[in-house]
């Protein structure tokens, strides 16, 4: 944790040295490309249990772009990758991007994963993260709402049972709305540019009340 | 009687065959080995090296121990779609004259009951066991995180 806040603060310094004044363009507001993320056709709000064991609801988090994904803190190798992944890019953020960004880590395997077991294993990485559980019938809904999928191996194996799950991590913008997939193999940068892009975009409300648009 | 013996001898010679063959150390190279510092306690990691094969047939590795964990196994990744798949694998094959990549995403080896907490820096030693019985040692590095 101080490591990457080492981290975090070097980068910012870095790009404080280097980063040139904002174009006239951006201060003028002119939406990048990134803003224009489409809306994707999944996601929604939900309840689930938070990791220190309080309800949670996907609605009391708007103004926060999320970084949703699913996995179990068995998962030797998909999630750790994707966690740490997650880590790096959020250290890349400024200050102030960072407060505005957080990663919902839902278990598939609410048996094994319990409210005390996820805190201590989102402590270990360093992102601003909440670990929800819940009983397997909420756990369900919740990935029907995002498509995921995720299943219970046949394979035995010293440790038990494995998971297979979604790997991807859905991108909801402050609205709570899902905006972008990002990929398993997608680069920290590209985890990086993603997150920059939720935090510009336009709210997809405005689309939907063409009066209330800004005039161009 | 002379047949016997021929037995006898063959059984001897078998056996010295075998002894020869499981303290052999297989024509292996293995480079850059790591293991994933385990999260928060977790009572599982994986491994990951790079095999290399110069010999003239495809090499199987078979098994795999650890001096730092009660139980190893060989695994394997598979992507569907957007799902992750992991399963045990019988065998890895190094191909002749190429490499085998254990990686994130991928082949890797499966370290359960850790036998204490591993830390960034911390020394593992890790045996690979061919399917003539060939063994290679692998020394890897504790490393956090990992992509």
């Amino acid at each position: 944790m101080q490591r990457l806040a080492a981290l975090a603060a070097a980068v910012v310094v870095l790009a404080g040295c280097s980063k040139p004044a904002a174009k006239p363009a951006e201060a003028a507001g002119v939406p990048q490309a990134s803003a224009d993320l489409p809306l994707l056709p999944i996601g929604g709000d939900f309840e689930l249990t938070d990791q220190n064991g309080q309800p949670f609801t996907l609605a009391s988090q708007r103004g926060t772009v999320l970084l949703v994904f699913f996995g179990y803190t068995m998962c030797p190798d998909a999630c750790p990758t994707t966690l740490s992944k997650l880590s790096t890019a959020y250290s890349r953020l400024s200050p102030e991007d960072r407060t505005r960004v957080k990663a919902i880590y839902i278990t598939i395997d609410p048996e094994r994963d319990t409210p005390a077991v996820m805190k201590a294993y989102l402590a270990y990485f360093g992102v601003d993260a909440f670990g929800l559980s819940g009983t397997p019938e909420q756990v369900a809904g919740v990935a029907h709402l995002f498509k995921a999928q995720y299943e219970r191996s046949d394979a035995k194996t010293a440790g038990g049972y494995l998971m297979s799950h979604t790997v991807s991590v859905f991108g909801l913008d402050a609205q709570g709305k899902a905006r972008t997939t990002i990929d398993y193999d997608a680069s920290v940068d590209a985890v990086v540019n993603e997150i920059r892009g939720l935090l510009n975009a336009k709210p997809v409300t405005d689309l939907r009340q063409p009066g209330k648009l800004p005039s161009m | 009687m002379i047949r016997s013996r021929s037995s006898f001898t063959l059984v001897v010679a078998a056996m010295f065959v075998s002894a020869v063959s499981l303290s052999a150390q297989a024509p292996l190279t293995a480079s850059g080995a790591w293991v994933r510092e385990p999260v928060a306690g977790r009572p599982a990691t994986a491994a990951y090296v790079v095999i290399e094969n110069p010999t003239n047939e495809d090499i199987q590795i078979v098994s795999a121990t650890s001096d730092a964990s009660a139980k190893v196994e060989l695994h394997e990744m598979v992507r569907e779609g957007d799902m992750m798949k992991m399963s045990p694998v019988k065998s890895i094959t190094v191909p002749a004259h190429g490499t085998v990549e254990l990686k994130p995403g991928g082949l890797h080896i499966m370290m359960f009951e850790l036998k204490s907490a591993l830390k960034e820096g911390d020394a593992v030693a890790l045996t690979l066991t061919t399917s003539k019985g060939w063994t290679i040692k692998v020394p890897a590095t504790v490393k956090k995180g990992g992509m």
